[in-house]
């Protein structure tokens, strides 16, 4: 190692560093390499979702991340400190969740917690009730830990790694295996710390429960990152990728646009609103559309409502089409109705009440789902590696 | 402060106050902020149902066992007899559950970490190998005082006979409890290196059952009949001769020698060297796990060249014989430490490098640092030096004797010397040959 990279290696940032930086990172198992080549970054205070298909490598990357394995080849960098070089200093900022995690026996979850806060060498004797109250395990402190159900034990993970205040948190499947509400609770959790200034990275395979605190997404395909960025962001690249496949251009001919690759800009972006799951996956709509009146809105912009009305849906669609924002509108069976649009959730609201202000029943509204899980079935493809 | 015990951490006295203050703020914090692993394990113990049945039913065991051994004895032979009998038999069974619930009791603690899978939690709180072995060892070590403290009142017992006095009894509890660190930190030793507790208690029995049979019987049945040459007092054949000892030897230079260092030696030097190995075993594979051992070395292996060589002086009858064993211990301690030595890793990492280099780590830091080369060239030159100094011992004490077979048998001394010394470099240079050959890169 010569003297330069000593020198850098201990040299203090200068600008401010992102909160994760991993460069060209490479490990193997065995003859199997496990990550090829994978760089991100996440910028402080962002929700990064890491998604993948079992075994693409989530939990190896997060694991190197959070020091607990060397990198073969690559750097993590965690707030600019190296992770192979000084994990001491990293497992003081960051709080780790690992999938599986095990408790131990015989003691209650506030003795746990105790420990931890001790472990941890915290100075605070406050910090145990405050982290108790924040994930509300307030009327479980007297029960075995041992005993807790898995939702209750994910919790209290999330509580532990609460107790040493760290600024940045890495969750290896925080929501797997927990029931609607709990995963509801664990994704109010990490908004409410997200507002609290903690930059959150966390992996999933269950794409619904993640669309909608995400504010950037990577999606890791066996062992290389497939595409990372802010969701509507790599909607749009996609977007623009398939129209200029469309009128023939290869990716990397001149005049094409940039291929989808890993690109995380350091820059905070808002949270997307909320949106809710469960709606079958959209078919991809044109590249542009075009309003009523003629312009052309790009199709990220674009979203999607659907709604269900008593009666019969072509009865309901002239009140609506037309409308400022309404782009369309198309019957479905059953009294359903898509309508397209541009606009916010107030816009919807507004949709909601000139309906049900000209007499027609609303029985059911479903504003857009997000575009994650397109997004994923279609880089993960193959076609766009 | 600890959130565990609720007491705030006192602030460190300033440099300026008196040394009393501050290591009475420091121990004060000792009982305020103790190691929280340890508190941790001790409420986990309290609450497990079984250890108090356990307790009872050694106990009980022990104490009926003696009480029959006792009637026994008791109808032909006088009081004082039966209290020695008594005692020998109580302790050498106080030594058995001693030394195999203790590496037992301690094998399962580190390991059940990694099985159920708290470890990575515990080691990412930043607590370190060494608080955590320290924890650890604690736990276990107050769990083994415990059995040692329950059978206090069976093993007053034999002093109600006579024929034992309450300074040997005391003496021999005191010696229990040396072995039961010892036996701790055999256990733990153990259990750091295994990710299934089950795997580390039956690996721990395996090799600890033996060890303290053959430690019993070499270190307490044979060595009596050596001591009872140099004291007569102390009666041949009796294993539990070293409290006797205490209290009947002579005092004099051969009880400082062989009852105070000896005995600190033999515990304190494995001791330290099991400590070693647990805090290695714990760190990272690119965390500097060589150093701990390799300073251990440094000074174990002058101290047991010396302590090989000592006794020499004291048979003046036959010296070649007595050096000869001096020099294969010496062989045995080097061969152990060579494949000790064989699974270092081929060069310090990069980490360990940066770290250097941040603190402007010196020489000798450095050469005691990871790397076969190192480790394998300090093997060869200590090596070299201890056989060399135990030779050159040897052939000297032969001369100045004088005698026909002086010259013959320094000659002996120097072949066989110098046989060893060849073969341990030999060994030390196929040990970093098929390192640097191999792909196997240990793990953490
Ligand atoms: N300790 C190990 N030894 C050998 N192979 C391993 C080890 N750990 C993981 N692997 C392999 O590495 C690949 C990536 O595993 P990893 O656990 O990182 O995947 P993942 O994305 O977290 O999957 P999942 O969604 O199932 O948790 C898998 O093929 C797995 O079999
Ligand atoms: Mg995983």
């Amino acid at each position: 190692m010569s003297q330069s990279e000593l020198w850098v290696a201990a040299a203090p940032a200068l600008v401010q560093a992102p909160a994760i930086r991993v460069r060209h990172l490479w490990h193997r198992y065995g003859a199997m390499d496990v990550l090829r080549d994978v760089s991100l970054e996440v910028g402080h205070g962002e929700i990064f979702g890491f998604i993948g298909p079992n075994g693409a490598g989530k939990t190896t990357t997060i694991r190197i991340m959070a020091t607990l394995l060397d990198p073969m080849a690559g750097r993590v960098e965690i707030d600019g400190i190296d992770v192979s070089v000084d994990p001491d200093q990293v497992r003081k900022i960051i709080g780790y969740m690992p999938d599986h995690a095990g408790v131990y026996d015989r003691i209650t979850v506030r003795e746990y917690l105790e420990f931890f806060a001790d472990s941890y060498r915290v100075t605070n004797l406050g910090v145990v009730d405050a982290v108790i109250e924040l994930t509300d395990l307030g009327n479980l402190q007297d029960r075995l830990v041992a005993a807790l159900s898995k939702g209750m034990k994910q919790r209290l993970g999330l509580a532990r790694i609460l107790l040493h205040d760290p600024k940045i948190l890495i969750l290896d499947e925080p929501a797997s295996d927990l029931d609607p509400r709990a995963r509801i609770e664990i994704r109010d959790l990490l908004l409410e710390l997200r507002e609290l200034g903690k930059t959150i990275f966390l992996s999933s395979h269950i794409l619904t429960e993640l669309s909608d605190v995400c504010t950037s997404v990577g999606i890791l395909e066996r062992g290389k990152l497939v595409v990372a960025g802010p969701i509507g962001e790599i909607a749009e690249r996609l977007e623009e990728q398939r129209a200029a496949q469309a009128v023939g251009l290869a990716p990397g001919d001149p005049g094409a646009p940039r291929p989808i690759q890993a690109f995380v800009p350091a820059a905070v972006e808002p949270a997307p609103a909320p949106a809710a799951d469960g709606a079958p996956v959209a078919p991809p709509p044109p590249a542009v559309v075009t309003t009523a009146g003629g312009a052309e809105i790009p199709a990220a912009t674009r979203k999607r409502l659907r709604l269900r009305v008593l009666g019969d849906a072509r009865v309901v669609m002239p009140l609506i089409a037309g409308g400022t924002g309404i782009l369309g509108v198309e019957p479905g069976p059953g009294g359903q109705l898509t309508v397209y649009y541009v606009g916010n959730d107030r816009f919807v609201a507004d949709v909601v009440r000139h309906l049900v202000a000209s007499g027609v029943g609303i029985v059911g509204v479903e504003p857009e789902r997000n575009e994650l899980e397109r997004i994923f079935l279609e880089v993960t493809r193959g076609d766009l590696q | 402060m600890s959130a565990q015990t609720g007491r705030p951490t006192l602030a460190d006295a300033p440099p300026s106050s008196r040394r009393i203050d501050r290591a009475r703020i420091r121990v004060e914090n000792l009982k305020n902020d103790p190691n929280p692993i340890w508190m941790r394990e001790m409420r986990q113990a309290a609450r497990l149902g079984r250890t108090p049945i356990i307790l009872a039913v050694i106990t009980g065991l022990m104490a009926l066992l003696i009480c029959a051994v006792g009637g026994v004895a008791s109808v032909k032979a006088e009081p004082a007899k039966v209290g020695v009998a008594l005692f020998h038999t109580f302790f050498s069974l106080a030594f058995a559950v001693v030394t195999w619930i203790g590496p037992a009791v301690a094998a399962s603690t580190i390991a059940s970490e990694r099985s159920g899978r708290t470890w990575e939690a515990l080691s990412l709180t930043g607590l370190g190998p060494t608080t955590i072995a320290q924890g650890k060892f604690l736990a276990s070590l107050t769990y083994i005082s415990l059995y040692i403290v329950m059978l206090v009142p069976v093993g007053a017992l034999p002093f109600l006979f006579g024929g034992v006095s309450a300074t040997e009894v005391l003496a021999a509890f005191a010696l229990l409890f040396c072995f039961g660190v010892l036996s701790v930190a055999f256990g733990l030793s153990i259990s750091s290196q295994f990710s299934s507790s089950a795997v580390a208690i039956v690996v721990t029995l395996l090799v600890a059952i033996p060890l303290s049979l053959m430690v019993y019987l070499l270190g307490g049945v044979a060595l009596s009949v050596a001591v009872h040459d140099l004291w007569p007092a102390i009666p041949k054949g009796a294993p539990v001769w070293l409290p006797t000892a205490y209290v009947r030897a002579e005092l004099g230079l051969e009880y400082l020698a062989f009852l105070v260092l000896a005995p600190l030696v033999v515990i304190g030097v494995p001791a330290w060297f099991l400590y070693e190995v647990t805090v290695a075993n714990m760190g990272g594979v690119s965390d500097d796990r060589s150093s701990g051992i390799r300073r251990w070395f440094l000074v174990s292996a002058p101290a047991f060249c010396v302590a090989a060589v000592v006794p020499t002086f004291a048979v003046p009858s036959d010296r070649w014989a007595a050096t000869a064993i001096a020099l294969s211990l010496m062989f045995i301690f080097l061969t152990t430490m060579a494949f000790v030595f064989a699974g270092e890793p081929l060069g310090p990492s990069r980490r360990v490098l940066i770290h250097w280099e941040r603190r402007g780590v010196g020489r000798l830091r450095r050469y005691l640092g990871p790397g076969i080369t190192r480790a394998v060239s300090l093997l060869m030159i200590l090596g070299t030096l201890c056989l060399g100094l135990q030779m050159a011992v040897g052939v000297i004490l032969e001369l100045t004797a004088g005698g026909p077979l002086a010259h013959q048998n320094a000659t002996r001394v120097v072949a066989f010397g110098g046989y060893l010394v060849g073969y341990c470099l030999f060994l030390a240079g196929l040990s970093a040959w098929t390192r640097a050959r191999s792909w196997w890169q240990p793990c953490s």
